[in-house]
């Protein structure tokens, strides 16, 4: 077995690499675009066959057993290749979530069954009343013998039209207060009461869709972490990919498209454009350092804290910048769908435009980390 | 060998003391007083930074100096700032000490070392707007040479005991030492936005020895180019404590200011404008350290020059002016303090370059499409 961590930083980024350019076909190579399952199920089996599927697993659940400054080696390898996320809940949560919380027996029947892509699970936690107050979500579920019944409503589900596993959060008790009374809960959606409504999104995407839960059934020894501890369990979720939301990826990315299409439509002397791009170029730079820093506490062994509701923000919301520069420069090709035709080529800019909005939205919309910043780290009142 | 350096323990031993000089000396009722004075700063503060050795913090030891680096220059005048005291060590210790550092090695080059270093010697760069090299033309009379034109841009000429002025030989500039009392010198004054004075000089036939030129034409180019670069390193520190201080006069006034029966730091639109402005400032630090870690090598000093400097300037400007608005109309007086921070803040983003100063030069350098 291959002690990823023994390489040196270089050497495991040029294994990543080299892996990568092997396995992962052009289709997957889409950037922040959902791929649907039947195209990535390849590239998903190719991972795990090779053990790169899991980077933050241990060993001998199937994982890499990374350390966290090789496992953002990885991640940025996956950026620089442009790699679509492919039904990442198992990996990303269920997996990490289980080895926190779970069951020994919920570890040994859950984690092989996501290496093996028998299990494909999605998030359900939004409900039409319950988004960025997710705490007011009214999901129920109740005990039935050693059976929980449970009934509710989730929506933005990611992945779900192709998921066969979902964990919910549902409201255990109605007594206490709000965040006291959930509890987190694995359910498998092929049973009868599990409907799945796709929702397309902006860009014509089937990315999430609505789960409608009537009388679904799952065993009580499906519960995670305690009953009515739902909450403490889905907030540990994400803990250290949350750092990666932050990092400039997306921003890079973005800022290839937007030099790109200066050159396409004849901007790249115009001084008013150089400009505008310059203060981008420039606040993507500022923002690549400060995810630096952090990136360096974490592989000097420190925790990290409110810093990622900074960086989720900063990188976010340059994203977007970036994008709606790439537009604007366009001029009247900026009004155009699909691929738009330059006198040298083409290029989709109402597309990037429109997928820049979702990162500041989910995982926490950037208001909602702004008030996180305003009461945790600046100290304001009420 | 350039003597920067980034030892942890004396940047704190350096923080530290600045602190306590900011605890113990700031007066803004001096601060009040100095305004549209000559020489506009502190003189018994001066004498005190003598003392502590502050004035040859960047000079080699080799030259009597503590030849320390940019990084402790930096986070001494970021504390400083904070008591509105820094200067006159970003005109003086700053740009005409590193202009001096790396002008060609000479006797006379290592005497102003030693005596700026002691607090003797006080010189300043003289230049034109917009870091220009100056008018001035040098003409040389066999036995020594005649100066005359202008310069109209003298950071720190007020009190300065000598004046290094660039002036156009045949073949490019050179960098001449004079007194600042020479025979045919006159300054006249414009003042800074912080009240502060910024001297014009005027040459006319000052005759000079030839051991004062202190640099050769591409020599003396050189010396000030990079110096201006770690002088902009350096303000960058500046303008950071300038907008820490400002974000927490803000945040302060933010938890104490009552309207509608609550705090205004309770308002949402103000919370997230202050998060706003946060992050601006965590950006400037991460900006001030990309800077910082870039500046010894000639070749990476331009753009660390231009990020630390263009981001801090535009921080600072930035949480000064909205500082102003969150402050309402109290922050519009002269009586409280904040307004004499806000004009500190424009002051040094405009000196040497403000953040659109900086980024033409990030386009002239072809990185905007890189
Ligand atoms: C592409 C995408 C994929 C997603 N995938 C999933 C998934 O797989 N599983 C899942 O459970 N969820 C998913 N979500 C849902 C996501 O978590 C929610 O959209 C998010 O929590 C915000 O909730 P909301 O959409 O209901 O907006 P709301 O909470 O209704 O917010 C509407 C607006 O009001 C603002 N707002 C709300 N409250 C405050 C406040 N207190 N202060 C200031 N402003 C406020 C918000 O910032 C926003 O601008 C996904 C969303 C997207 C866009």
């Amino acid at each position: 077995m291959q002690d990823w961590n023994a390489l040196s930083d270089e050497a495991f980024r040029a294994a990543a690499r080299q892996f990568i350019e092997t396995h992962c076909p052009a289709h997957i190579r889409r950037g922040e675009e959902h791929v649907r399952w039947e195209q990535s199920q390849g590239w998903y089996k190719a991972m795990a066959a090779h053990g790169w599927l899991a980077p933050g697993w241990p060993v001998e659940h199937g994982g890499m057993g990374l350390k966290q400054a090789k496992h953002l080696i990885y991640l940025e390898e996956w950026a620089r290749a442009g790699i679509s996320r492919v039904m990442e809940q198992g990996v990303l949560n269920v997996g990490p979530v289980l080895l926190a919380h779970g069951t020994p027996e919920q570890v040994a029947h859950y984690l092989p069954r996501i290496v093996s892509a028998e299990h494909l699970w999605c998030q359900g936690f939004s409900e039409p009343g319950a988004g960025s107050d997710l705490a007011a979500l009214r999901t129920e579920a109740r005990i039935d013998g050693d059976e929980f019944i449970i009934n509710g409503h989730k929506i933005w589900t990611s992945g779900a039209v192709d998921a066969n596993h979902i964990f919910v959060l549902a409201r255990t008790d109605k007594n206490v207060r709000k965040q006291a009374g959930i509890s987190f809960i694995l359910v498998d959606m092929r049973q009868p009461g599990v409907t799945v409504k796709p929702i397309v999104t902006i860009n014509g995407d089937a990315e999430f869709a609505e789960v409608f839960l009537d009388d679904v059934r799952a065993p009580v020894a499906n519960l995670v972490g305690g009953l009515n501890n739902g909450w403490k369990v889905a907030q540990s979720l994400l803990g250290f990919e949350r750092v990666w939301a932050g990092s400039p990826h997306m921003g890079r990315q973005a800022m290839d498209r937007l030099v790109r299409v200066a050159r396409l439509a004849g901007r790249d002397r115009d001084p008013v454009t150089l400009d505008r791009i310059a203060q981008l170029q420039i606040d993507l730079a500022d923002n690549a350092e400060m995810y630096e820093r952090l990136a360096q506490e974490i592989r000097a062994g420190h925790s990290f804290g409110f810093e990622v509701s900074t960086l989720k923000i900063v990188a976010t919301e340059t994203y977007a910048r970036i994008t709606e520069l790439t537009q604007e420069i366009a001029a009247e090709r900026g009004g155009l769908g699909g691929e738009v035709p330059f006198d040298e080529g083409t290029a989709d800019l109402l597309r990037d435009y429109l997928t820049a909005r979702a990162p500041m939205i989910y995982g926490g919309t950037v208001q909602i980390h702004r008030n996180i910043l305003a009461k945790r780290v600046l100290g304001l009142p009420g | 060998m350039d003597p920067i350096s980034t030892d942890d323990s004396m940047i704190a031993e350096l923080r530290d003391g600045a602190q306590r000089l900011v605890a113990d000396y700031t007066d803004h009722g001096r601060t009040r007083r100095m305004r549209r004075t000559l020489p506009g700063h502190d003189l018994e503060l001066a004498a005190t930074f003598a003392e502590l050795g502050w004035f040859g913090v960047l000079v080699p030891e080799a030259d009597g100096g503590i030849g320390l680096g940019l990084a402790e220059m930096a986070t001494l005048v970021r504390e400083l700032e904070k008591g509105l005291i820094a200067e006159p060590l970003l005109a003086q210790a700053v740009l005409a000490a590193r202009v001096l550092v790396h002008a060609p090695a000479g006797p006379a080059r290592s005497r102003l070392l030693a005596g700026l270093a002691a607090g003797e010697i006080r010189p300043a760069l003289a230049l034109d707007f917009d870091d220009a090299l100056p008018t001035v033309t040098a003409t040389d009379e066999g036995e020594g040479f005649r100066l005359s034109g202008t310069a109209l841009s003298v950071a720190g000429a007020a009190g300065a005991t000598h004046l290094l002025v660039p002036a156009q030989l045949d073949k490019g500039y050179g960098l001449f030492l004079l007194p600042a009392d020479a025979p045919g010198i006159t300054l006249s004054w414009l003042w800074r936005a912080d009240d502060s004075p910024l001297g014009q000089l005027t040459l006319t036939g000052v005759t000079v020895p030839d051991e004062v030129l202190l640099a050769p034409p591409m020599a003396a180019e050189a010396a000030i180019s990079r110096a201006l670069d770690e002088t902009r390193v350096v303000a960058a520190g500046a303008l950071l404590g300038l907008t820490e201080h400002m974000l927490a006069m803000t945040l302060e006034y933010m938890g104490i200011r009552r309207q509608y029966d609550q705090l205004i730091g309770s308002f949402q639109a103000l919370q997230h404008k202050a998060v706003d402005l946060y992050i601006e400032k965590e950006r400037a630090v991460a900006a001030l350290g990309f800077g910082l870690s870039r500046a010894i090598d000639p070749t990476t000093l331009p753009l660390a020059a231009l990020r630390a400097k263009g981001r801090c300037s535009e921080a600072a400007s930035r949480i000064a002016r909205e500082a102003i608005q969150l402050h309402g109309a109290i922050g519009f007086t002269e009586e409280h303090d904040l307004g004499l921070y806000v004009k500190r803040a424009l002051t040094l983003s405009a000196w040497l370059g403000n953040a659109g100063e900086q980024r033409r030069r990030f386009v002239s350098m072809g990185l905007a499409l890189a």
